[in-house]
């Protein structure tokens, strides 16, 4: 599968402690300090949304946004941009990304003791309607991949689900450990 | 070789469509060789509606310093100072507003795939996206195209998405339903040769009465307002309206314009609006200042000579043929609301978002969208609620919202159900909750202070004690705008504002203009004028104080506009006055930042706008033309096709030979006037001459033109290629001896 552009979303645990509006300072100074890879740009303000992508630091080749539009709220990793190797590199590269944002934003000090996110479970979204349509055999022509990469990501089997059946909806992959999984920074240093 | 939407959707793009993608994403590949001037290329891309955006120079202050965006392409630009690989906007024409479901959820898709996942209705009813990449533009166009949706000339010095009552053909108060006529008109200007070489942008907008707001006629360089006389459709026709930073109430030029003249008085519009409107200066473009300077007398007269000088259109009154083409036919009996359980808030919703239509049994609802934005995942919800109970009909406002039309009222309280379902089931439509803003300094270059961060926080503190106001404040209108420009409309609003910066001592403070005695209804009647700049974090106090001050002075039902007049600006200003004052940075630094946008405030990041677009010449547009057709007849010839290669190649040359000849004089299509005219002009007078080759290159298009090959060989294909892009380029080096 020719599949550049997707998501990786992380889900808050117990989304009532933080508010959007506290994400915005803690995006401008990643901008600041180049927390993150890739070249970031600028931070969007969609919290007045309900359901929305939240607050989304922009960047060239992916934006991180603590987002609402699919699920409940969490951090979705949005890769944008092409990048080389193979499709199952590209997708570990992806959980890598989105799971370095949620363990620094657990860390950061605004959030400390406040925000949480589930390691157990993930949701993966081929963001290319032209190569990745959501459909069966789509998702059986991603599953090897989808498996090789989360088989760097997680100690255990998971699970893999397609959310919708909407041929509108984007290609949506529910990723379920079926073992109980440490924290976001124990599957990042699985990653390494 | 992989897949793409141009193979995909091969079958669903209409032909003309499709042929102007393609030659879009051959000037993308010409821009990228450098074949194209990135002046030429700005004006291109505008015209399809691909906008520049904020930092899209590559610098960005983050609060502490200006940082320089790395973008890898960073030597390519796709305009003036505008970096190939920086975010830009698409702007998205949407006619009198008017989307069906399939339409949206192409948006919705589009946006999901090559932007930030959000859809932003503008105060002009398009779609805006943002965060987008050049290069995505072409996928994106195909993908609408397939729907039906063009986003020609959606920017850039051309005729601008026609605008048109949302609730045409179902209003209580309209003359007529002036749907057919906004799409007509839409219709008939879009790319036609007369709107070609604006020296800036041109807008129209249809009312269907003269006393509600819908249209917004009067601020537009054209103003059309239903009338019928004797029995007769016509327009009341407004011309050289605008706000911008000097706004222009418009003119009346006619009374009464029948019908079958709408078309043409609008061509001859135009051609006197491209002849005699300003081309250099872009700040005194626009058709208002050409009225003013020639005054409305002598402007009418010149339109009218020149309407009797053009020749006949059937396109002019086709369309009357059909009036009923844009009508709609409702999904479902209308019923009254009556006895239906009723969901919570409810009732509150339907006293502000439900408008009876004058068909009974029948409601308009609106979508109130937070900013003018929602979400690809919430079109297509309400896409299903679209389908689901009205079938197809749903428009966008020039107040950022959508209203699904011909809803059975007693289908109502369910509608309400699945909008609060998917978040978007606010009350408070048209009221002071509603705030219309434009992008400002989320993503505009030119914006000054934070028009989005200034509404998002009054419509939150506004909405908690919404229900519990006096009628006469919560039915005021606020507009947001983040400079003079006045893309949020401020000064059509009760309480308009405006960005602006003041310093204080060596920091820079973002403040807003407040303006006073505009008006909304009467197709924007009036327009308020600027009567103190206060500090941007004090706005929520100003308008506190001024509903505040309204309720307890106004007299019996006066309205706050009338309120205004009545205790002057001056009283204004004084109950404002100690507003202004700016704290130390060290007692509190708040103020020295935006709302939601905590870095220090600075306005170092503002770029120059692109609104004007460029002003290219016809001549400059024409060799790029030729230099595309060139370039095209390489890729037939790599293809193999020697003769359709051969063919656009000399193609090519004409296109160039006409160009130049029309820079002196009008020619038309046939090649031996072309031919007769080059020569005469051009090749005799020495003007196309290189100081090396002589008239070789000349001499490449006369033997082309007089002995086209039969059947090309590989051979004679690829030589007439060669030739045609070495007489391309005398062509442009002769353009700079004009």
């Amino acid at each position: 599968m020719d599949l550049h552009k997707f998501c990786v979303k992380y889900f808050v645990e117990g989304s009532s402690a933080v508010r959007l509006d506290e994400f915005i300072p803690v995006y401008h100074r990643w901008i600041q300090k180049q927390a993150v890879g890739g070249m970031l740009i600028d931070v969007a303000d969609y919290g007045h949304l309900p359901q929305g992508p939240g607050v989304v630091l922009v960047a060239h080749e992916a934006d991180y946004s603590m987002d609402s539009s699919e699920g409940p709220l969490g951090l979705l990793y949005n890769r944008k941009t092409s990048s080389g190797g193979r499709l199952a590199d590209r997708i570990a590269d992806g959980f890598r990304s989105a799971l370095g944002a949620c363990m620094k934003l657990e860390n950061e000090p605004e959030f400390q003791g406040k925000l949480k996110f589930k390691a157990g479970g993930a949701l993966f979204i081929a963001n290319d309607r032209l190569n990745a349509p959501n459909g069966e055999e789509a998702f059986q022509a991603l599953r090897s991949d989808l498996a090789a990469a989360l088989a760097k990501v997680y100690p255990s089997t998971v699970e893999l689900r397609r959310v919708s059946s909407d041929p509108r909806a984007r290609l949506t992959v529910e990723v379920r450990s079926l073992e109980p999984v440490g924290d976001v920074s124990s599957l990042l240093a699985r990653l390494g | 070789m992989s897949l793409t939407w141009k193979d995909k959707l091969a079958d669903k793009v209409p032909a003309d469509l499709a042929r102007e993608i393609e030659i879009f994403e051959n000037e993308i590949t010409l821009r990228k060789q450098g074949k194209i001037d990135e002046k030429v290329f700005a004006e291109t891309r505008l015209r399809r509606g691909a906008y520049g955006q904020r930092y899209d120079n590559g610098q960005r202050n983050d609060g502490l310093k200006t940082q320089t965006l790395q973008y890898p392409l960073a030597e390519l630009t796709k305009g003036p100072t505008t970096l190939w690989d920086a975010p830009g906007m698409q702007r998205i024409k949407i006619p009198y507003g008017g989307l069906n479901p399939a339409q949206l959820e192409a948006l919705a898709e589009c946006a999901e795939e090559y932007s930030d996942g959000i859809l932003h209705v503008t105060t002009r009813q398009d779609i805006q996206l943002h965060y987008v990449h050049i290069e995505d533009t072409p996928s994106i166009f195909r993908r609408l195209a397939a729907v039906g949706i063009t986003t020609r000339e959606a920017c850039g010095n051309t005729v601008r998405n026609v605008t048109g009552c949302p609730i045409a053909g179902v209003c209580t108060t309209e003359t007529f339903d002036v749907t057919p006529y906004a799409k007509a008109t839409a219709k008939f200007l879009l790319g036609h040769k007369d709107t070609q070489n604006f020296g800036r942008k041109f807008k129209v907008a249809f009312s269907g009465c003269s006393e509600n707001a819908c249209g917004l006629a009067m601020l537009h360089d054209v103003g059309a307002v239903a009338r019928v006389k004797d029995g007769k459709r016509g327009f009341e026709f407004f011309v050289g309206g605008g706000l911008g930073s000097v706004p222009n109430q418009a003119k009346l030029f006619d009374a009464f314009l029948p019908e079958e003249e709408l078309l043409p008085m609008c061509q001859a519009m135009s051609r006197v609006f491209a002849r005699l409107g300003e081309k250099k200066n872009r700040n005194t473009a626009r058709l208002k200042f050409l009225v003013n300077k020639l005054g409305l007398e002598e402007f009418r007269r010149l339109v009218l000579e020149e309407r009797k000088a053009l020749p006949d259109d059937p396109a002019w009154t086709a369309y009357l043929k059909n009036l009923k083409v844009t009508d709609e036919k409702p999904l479902k009996p209308g019923v009254a609301l009556n006895g239906q359980p009723r969901p919570e808030g409810f009732d509150a919703w339907l006293k502000t978002n439900v408008y009876k239509q004058r068909q009974a049994g029948y409601a308009v609802a609106t979508v109130t969208l937070p900013l003018g934005d929602f979400s690809a995942r919430q079109a297509r919800a309400l896409s299903d609620v679209a389908r689901k109970y009205v079938g197809e009909p749903m428009r966008l406002t020039v107040e950022q919202n959508l209203l699904f039309r011909w809803v059975s009222e007693a289908d109502l309280p369910a509608l309400y159900g699945e909008l609060r379902a998917m978040g978007l089931g606010e009350p408070g439509a048209g009221s002071i909750v509603d705030i219309t803003a434009c992008p400002g300094t989320d993503t505009c270059k030119l914006g000054i202070s934070s028009s989005r961060g200034l509404a998002g926080e009054l419509r939150t503190r506004l909405a908690s004690r919404m229900m519990a106001m006096d009628e006469a404040v919560r039915g005021l209108k606020i507009k947001v705008s983040g400079c003079f420009n006045s893309c949020g409309q401020h000064h059509i609003a009760d309480l308009g504002f405006y960005g602006v910066s003041r310093k204080k001592g060596s920091w820079s403070v973002p403040h807003f203009q407040v303006l006073v005695g505009g008006q909304f209804d009467h197709n924007a009647g009036a327009y308020g004028l600027a009567v103190i700049a206060v500090p941007s974090k004090r706005i929520p106090e100003v308008v506190d104080r001024m509903t505040d001050a309204f309720l307890r002075e106004r007299q019996k039902a006066e309205t706050f506009q009338a309120w205004i007049k009545r205790i002057g600006k001056a009283k204004v200003r004084a109950m404002l006055e100690d507003l202004t004052a700016i704290p130390g940075h060290d007692e509190n630094p708040s103020f020295f930042s935006d709302w939601r946008d905590p870095r220090e405030y600075s306005n170092g990041d503002m770029g120059v706008g692109e609104c004007a677009g460029e002003v290219v010449s016809p001549l400059d547009f024409g060799l790029a033309a030729a230099e595309r057709e060139a370039f095209e007849a390489q890729l037939t010839l790599e293809a193999g096709d020697y003769r359709k290669a051969s063919d656009q190649a000399l193609n090519s040359m004409v296109t160039a030979a006409r160009e130049l000849v029309m820079s002196k004089a009008a020619v038309g299509d046939s090649r031996p006037d072309i031919v007769r005219e080059f020569r005469d002009r051009f090749v005799e007078t020495k003007l196309f001459w290189d100081p090396f080759a002589g008239g070789k290159f000349a001499q490449y298009f006369f033997s082309a033109v007089e002995n086209p090959p039969a059947s090309p060989s590989s051979d004679a294909a690829h030589r007439l290629v060669e030739e045609a892009q070495l007489f391309i380029e005398a062509a442009h080096s002769c353009r700079l001896k004009l």
